[in-house]
């Protein structure tokens, strides 16, 4: 909402500036955004009238102007604008004028030749002096105004802009009288009344009634309109201009002049905040009816655009059919042209209820709308009416027909008396403010308050649609009194029973495991790029975004890779030759959001060394990274990994990693070179992932005796065909050595030169210990004979010579 | 030979032995079986018995004198051994490292951590809820319903099937509200998502959200936790603060929070908050006469660019590791 400080004043009196009113009102709950001033800080501008023009004989599109600035004497002045002509009047910056285009350096006007021609000064557009965004032409002013008169003074330019970013609670704020409320309230003012609005214009604003024309108005939404009141002015001149104080009063209300009828209409809703609409009277059949649409009714609107009107949509209607979604925008057939003398006037009620959402529904945003759904004073219907006829009678002319009114048994402006206790606002504050004081405040709040036994009873004032509750009530007692005079205290804290036990794992468990061994977590966007998604888990549903903001965010991810190989190519873009990011968070498919964390590697190890044992990152060392997550689960004998395919990892290079029940929560292994080079990444980048929903407890562990007995150590060299897994030998080796066996270990991989093509040599550790005594050489001995047994009968191993 | 003699001749034995082995050889030839003192005492039997004690005393001063030389020069040489050996083994300490090196967080997750440790240190519980959630629990639950104008504040990402991607994290409030009976202490930090992007504005961004119910609970409570909680964060106390009245559909009165940091002009908005509307407590069957609460707001974005001094929301979602390292 923006609000004129000048036309503020004309409402209530205030001493504070410009700047201290906006900090007033923000610290009110009326968050200023910004003061503006209303048109740049120019000086030496002049009102002057072009007496003559005539083509520059070198230039087509210059004129040379005498231009006479009231002071007896003609200055030329160039003029490159096409809307220059003889008899116009214009702002004139006279030599020495100074103009300051907002963050341009200050411009001095001087005497110059433009192509041989002397010019002394410069005519104006609205954009030359910041009264505009960008102009076509030369800002035209009123035949009336007076030769040489400073321009500032004359349009009152010494004004700023309150922009005010109202809360939707505050559809009352929404108009100067609004503001002014408030300000009167915070400043201890009075403030005018819709009985005694402030008169802009020369002549009496009164209206005569001297026409007796009507038209019926059926209401047929009771619910939806408790009142619709309307009037028939005759014989106005809608050719008129609108006077220049309202044409600026529109502009600095963020409006823009359109024609009179249309302008008053607009600038009685900024000054009371009552939308008005105006029909051409002649377009109009027999009656209005107030209704809810009827399936596949359509309209023209204003803007020229077809709809066809939904049934939960009240409309304004006559015999032939909708005119104007109501409270939202007129029709184009009905609407008032330049051509107009006849009208009906509109000024309704329209319950909040009735028009919440409709105007979103046709992508509509409108000024009416926006106030009608935050709720319209009730009993501004009549003043509103009168306050536009009035002005349109003294500055269009024409006859008014008597005001017809319309109410509902819905009507009823009168709020329910809210009961506020002196103890409950206590208790909320955390302070006992003094009765009077309150008292005061609902009072000065336009409140009728009555003093109760245990505290007040309230009625709110009918502009007030956010007054139902005591807690309202208190909300507007505590900002009237001022935030910061309230106090602030610690609160006090009972002790409870965490929900969080040591076996809980969370997300950032595993993410503080996945940075102490190198990896960098990233950030990236929940919605990707449906084909990424599609080259990444082309066999998992997806879930599409209605209103994406952009076509390549517009699914979301059902796993983390897409979002990482995306932060992975822009690093590389940027010269990263060696990266380890990790993200965890959220993937989504249709029916789940699972928690996941998942990383990927790319280059060396280490940073480039002069160390012998500098080596590149592959399988095993993701498989590392993969165990010490799993490891967080004390429990790590539940899982294993195997070999599995997964659409966007290499074929020969990935695993998946199962838990005891069989379910699969990860995978790992080697991009695909095809997603890849889809991404433009030259280089091999291994991943993992992670589902934490299945790893959401870790195993209590529990204390096994420590033998004092010597361990011992037997190795075996075997050979195997090569295909044979090594997980699956260790398991094996594992079960057949029974229940002394304390650790196995692969020691040594070799396939070449002494073993047959075919072939591998696997070298395994094998440690065994007894928990009361030392083992005997034959016991060791026959455990070794049952692991190479089994190995030989499953493996087919044999011992390397 | 006088035993002064074999003593000298010792003496400068043991002297110019220059390793362990040398030394060994030297207590061999005097001490040993065989050496010349213990050949001295053997040769004692053939004095006579007056002259046996004296001279015996005196070799035996002798031997104990050599043996102790011996272990001196022992112990001279191991050391002169050992710092040889230490100085073959130096390093140049000032190679670099090699091994893993530690990673790091986002700085939204450190931002994130600092936030969610000054709440648990003050009792509160961390609570997640889910990121795709039902008009219900995103604005019905949060007395928002349907077409209220503060819907339309919020730009939020739809489905079309009633589900969207939640607008900010109070959903999680109603989630809680639901399971727990007061008095409830929670936070939950998370992802949240409107439908803007520009240079101020991610489509996806975090807030965490903060709950506290319990009897007596007063808007000076909330005041003076969001009051500790910024000088927590900030790690000063001489942070202005200030509330200013606004307006949320689920809380009563609610505020705006307000910093200015020394030396600046500026007040920030860094946190929304109030006292839970009662509404929002007895639609959730919560005696809204005996227990009240607060709820809070905060961007961890915003909160993280003062802290850290980032300008550039932007960056924050590139995941440029450059960047992203200047936080480890």
């Amino acid at each position: 909402m923006k609000i004129s400080y000048q036309w503020l004043t004309e409402f209530v009196a205030i001493n504070q500036s410009p700047a201290q009113l906006a900090e007033l009102l923000t610290h009110a709950g009326l968050e200023v955004d910004d003061c503006l001033p209303v048109a740049d800080n120019f000086t030496g501008v002049v009102i002057a009238e072009v007496k003559s023009v005539e083509r520059h004989p070198e230039a087509e599109r210059l004129s040379i102007c005498q231009v006479d600035a009231g002071e007896g004497t003609l200055h030329t002045v160039v003029c490159a604008a096409p809307n220059v002509m003889a008899g116009i009047k214009v702002p004139y910056a006279q030599v020495g004028a100074i103009l300051r285009q907002q963050s341009a350096e200050p411009r001095l006007i001087q005497q110059a030749t433009l192509r041989g021609v002397p010019s002394a000064g410069m005519l104006c557009s609205a954009a030359d002096l910041g009264m505009a965004e960008n102009s076509e032409g030369l800002l035209i002013l009123p035949p009336g105004a007076l030769l040489g008169e400073d321009l500032r003074a004359y349009l009152q330019l010494d004004d700023t802009i309150l922009d005010i970013q109202l809360t939707p609670n505050r559809g009352d704020c929404l108009s100067i009288l609004g503001i002014a409320r408030e300000v009167g309230v915070l400043n201890r003012e009075s403030v005018r009344t819709l009985t005694n609005l402030p008169n802009p214009t020369s002549d009496e604003l009164t209206v005569a009634v001297t026409l007796t024309d009507t038209l019926p108005i059926h209401i047929e939404a009771d619910q939806a309109c408790w009142r619709y009141a309307g009037r028939i002015i005759k014989n106005i001149d809608n050719t008129r201009p609108t006077p220049i104080w309202m044409q600026e009063r529109l502009r600095r209300g963020g409006i823009r002049s359109i024609s009179l009828i249309v302008d008053i209409m607009n600038y009685v809703m900024l000054e009371v905040g009552q939308p008005l609409h105006a029909f051409d009277l002649a377009t109009l059949s027999s009656a209005i009816h107030v209704r809810y649409a009827q399936v596949g009714e359509t309209l023209t609107l204003l803007d020229s655009q077809s709809i066809t009107i939904k049934p939960d949509t009240l409309i304004i209607a006559d015999a032939k059919g909708p005119l104007a979604l109501a409270g939202i925008m007129g029709g184009l057939d009905s609407a008032v042209t330049p051509a107009t003398t006849d009208i009906f006037i509109e000024s309704a009620f329209f319950h909040p209820d009735a028009i919440l959402g409709r105007a979103r529904n046709y992508a509509l945003q409108t000024d009416a709308a926006h106030r009608f759904e935050r709720g319209v004073d009730p009993e501004l219907t009549l003043a509103a009416l009168e306050r536009a006829s009035a002005l349109l009678l003294a500055l269009g002319g024409g006859n008014a027909a008597p005001v017809q009114e319309k109410q509902t048994s819905y009507f009823r402006p009168n709020k329910d008396p809210i009961i506020l206790e002196t103890a409950f606002l206590a208790k909320v504050l955390g302070i006992s403010l003094p009765a009077s004081e309150v008292a005061d405040i609902l009072r000065r709040l336009g409140n009728t308050v009555a003093e109760t036994a245990v505290g007040w009873k309230i009625t709110a004032p009918s502009y007030r649609f956010d007054m139902s509750l005591a807690e309202d009530m208190i909300e507007e007692v505590a900002r009237i009194y001022g935030y910061t005079r309230l106090p602030a205290q610690a609160p006090h804290l009972k002790m409870t029973m965490p929900f969080v036990q040591q076996q809980n794992l969370t997300a950032e468990k595993f993410a503080q495991i996945l940075v102490a061994r190198g990896y960098q977590e990233a950030i990236t966007y929940s919605f990707i790029d449906p084909q990424l998604q599609n080259l990444c888990d082309p066999h998992t549903a997806v879930l599409s975004l209605v209103n994406p903001i952009a076509s390549d965010l517009a699914v979301m991810r059902t796993n983390l890779w897409p979002g990482l190989l995306s932060a992975l190519q822009y690093n590389i873009k940027r010269q990263c030759d060696r990266a380890k990011l990790f993200e965890y968070g959220l993937c989504f498919t249709p029916t789940e959001q699972q928690p996941r964390i998942a990383g990927l590697m790319l280059g060396l190890a280490y940073p480039e060394k002069w160390h012998a044992n500098a080596f590149t990152n592959d399988f095993y060392t993701l498989k590392a990274d993969v165990l010490a997550l799993l490891a967080l689960t004390q429990n790590m004998q539940q899982f294993v990994i195997v070999p599995a395919q997964h659409p966007a990892l290499h074929p020969g290079q990935s695993a998946k990693v199962i838990n005891h029940q069989g379910e699969t929560i990860g995978w790992l292994g080697a991009f695909h070179p095809q997603l890849l080079q889809a991404l433009e990444i030259k280089t091999t980048v291994y991943g993992f992932e992670l589902y934490l929903s299945a790893l959401t407890q870790a195993k209590l562990p529990q204390y096994q005796p420590l033998s004092p007995f010597p361990q011992v150590r037997r190795d075996l060299a075997l050979i195997v065909p090569e295909d044979t897994l090594a997980g699956d030998m260790l398991q094996c080796a594992r079960q057949a050595a029974g229940e002394w066996i304390m650790d196995i270990n692969l020691f040594d991989v070799y396939q070449g030169p002494g073993i047959a093509e075919g072939y591998k040599s696997l070298a395994i550790g094998l440690t065994l210990q007894h928990l009361q005594r030392t083992l005997t050489d034959v016991e060791i001995d026959a455990v070794m004979q049952n692991v190479m047994l089994a190995l030989q009968q499953q493996f087919a191993a044999e011992l390397r010579q | 030979m006088q035993i002064s003699t074999l003593l000298e001749n010792a003496q400068s034995a043991i002297n110019v032995a220059e390793d362990l082995q040398a030394l060994d050889q030297v207590r061999v030839n005097y001490l040993g079986k065989k050496g010349q003192v213990t050949l001295l005492l053997k040769q004692l039997g053939d004095l006579a018995p007056e002259q046996r004690a004296a001279a015996g005393q005196e070799i035996n001063q002798v031997k104990q004198q050599l043996a102790e030389l011996i272990a001196q020069r022992q112990a001279q040489l191991q050391s002169a051994q050992l710092a040889a050996t230490l100085a073959q083994q130096k390093i140049d300490v000032t190679l670099p490292a090699f091994g893993l090196e530690y990673g790091g967080w986002h700085p939204i997750t450190l931002a994130k951590q600092h936030i969610c440790n000054a709440f648990l240190q003050w009792g509160f519980q961390i609570a997640e809820g889910p990121e795709i959630e039902t008009e219900y629990y995103n604005f019905t639950a949060l007395n928002t319903p349907d077409n209220h104008p503060a819907r339309a504040m919020h730009d939020t990402f739809y489905f079309g099937d009633g589900r969207l991607l939640r607008s900010h994290t109070s959903p999680v409030q109603i989630h809680v509200l639901e399971r727990t009976a007061p008095p409830i202490r929670v936070i939950a930090p998370g992802r949240v998502y409107r439908c803007d992007r520009d240079a101020t504005h991610s489509p996806m961004f975090h807030q965490v959200e903060g709950l506290m119910v319990d009897e007596g609970v007063s808007f000076a409570d909330l005041r003076g936790l969001m009051q500790l909680f910024l000088h927590y964060f900030f790690g000063r106390d001489d942070i202005e603060i200030r509330l200013r009245p606004s307006y949320f559909p689920f809380t009563e009165p609610s505020a705006e929070v307000d910093i200015r940091l020394p030396g600046n002009e500026h007040w920030l908005e860094v946190l929304g908050c109030g006292m839970v509307h009662p509404k929002v407590l007895s639609n959730l069957g919560i005696d809204a006469k005996r227990y009240s609460g607060f709820a809070f707001g905060m961007g961890i974005e915003r909160l993280a660019m003062l802290r850290y001094g980032v300008d550039d929301l932007r960056l924050f979602y590139a995941n440029d590791l450059r960047f992203l390292r200047e936080f480890n």
